[in-house]
């Protein structure tokens, strides 16, 4: 993006991008993506790690900016800012796409905690998610997809409901983790991050 | 498995999930657009989804995706009918193929012979 829109996005209020909006403005829309998008993009990832990739943060900030374009009239200044409710757009359709998309949860206990542990929503934890990010991506395309639908699930999705979903073979899955799980966790430990097994 | 890896994987997907009960909102939503860095946006994304959204498309437009346990296609789109069958490995000759070859071949012979006749200036 250029300097000079990035500085309009910047200097022009968050009124004047919600009356554009309402107004039909594609400026408006464009207005709220380069002040906030790149935002959202960073909390989607801050906030669920390793269960969305880049192409979910994608799509989903596709839709949240779908759901502001259409839902802009509900929009009121005296509840918050016009960026913390495109966040919690974001948010919405992020929990509602992780319903949806879940496979089965498989062997591994799913244990959603009950509360936020404040000690993982340090920096830390966005460096951690970004280096998953990147070693994920260099696995080869089996295993890529395996540890990602394992993360969106929690942990460990039904062996035999992701084979059936990939297409393959139980066995070719049960491989495909194990050889992505200790690539990840020995790249991700060369990175620094001290996971439980080093314990 | 080795169980090494799987303490390690569980870990991480403990560390997944932590975030996932925490509902943002409120002056929380309003702390981490201050303390979250930006994550610039390219022209042609921002184009993209203007685009789409202002069209009243539901759902981003993206290429593809390829099937993993599938090769990747050969296009044979430019390829002319039974052509891809003239190269064939040593030992795998094929009757029916050196005869449409013969018969290509000569064909190819007559048709040189008919322009050399249509450039050919009539004899006096």
């Amino acid at each position: 993006m250029t300097n000079k829109q990035d500085q309009k996005a910047a200097e022009v209020s968050e009124e004047d991008i919600a009356l554009r909006m309402m107004e039909r403005e594609e400026l408006g829309l464009r207005l709220l993506l380069l002040k906030y998008g790149g935002k959202v993009k960073s909390f989607l990832r801050w906030k669920y790690g390793g269960q969305l990739d880049r192409e979910d943060r994608e799509d989903l900030l596709y839709q949240a900016a779908f759901r502001a374009w259409k839902y802009i009239d509900s929009f009121d200044d005296a509840k918050g800012s016009l960026g913390a409710w495109f966040v919690g757009i974001a948010q919405n359709v992020t929990i509602d796409f992780l319903k949806r998309e879940r496979l089965p949860v498989g062997v591994v206990d799913y244990d959603p905690p009950e509360h936020v542990d404040e000690t993982e929503m340090d920096p830390e934890r966005r460096r951690l998610f970004e280096d998953l990010d990147r070693v994920i991506e260099q696995l080869p395309r089996m295993q890529q997809l395996v540890a990602k639908e394992d993360l969106r699930s929690g942990g460990e999705a039904d062996g035999p409901a992701l084979a059936k979903n990939l297409g393959t073979s139980a066995n070719a899955v049960r491989v495909a983790r194990s050889k992505g799980r200790a690539t990840i966790a020995e790249n991700l430990k060369k990175l620094g991050h001290n996971l439980g097994g080093d314990a | 498995m080795n169980e090494k890896h799987d303490k390690a994987w569980n870990d991480l997907a403990k560390r997944a999930r932590a975030g996932e009960r925490h509902v943002v909102g409120g002056k929380d939503a309003e702390r981490l657009l201050r303390e979250l860095p930006d994550e610039r946006m390219s022209e042609t994304e921002v184009d993209a989804i203007v685009r789409g959204v202002v069209a009243g498309q539901t759902m981003r437009e993206k290429a593809d995706v390829q099937d993993v346990n599938q090769p990747s296609p050969t296009s044979t789109a430019g390829v002319e009918e039974d052509v891809l069958q003239l190269n064939r490995n040593k030992g795998g000759e094929d009757a029916d193929a050196e005869s449409l070859l013969d018969e290509l071949r000569r064909e190819a012979l007559e048709d040189d012979d008919d322009e050399e006749d249509e450039d050919r200036e009539p004899r006096d």
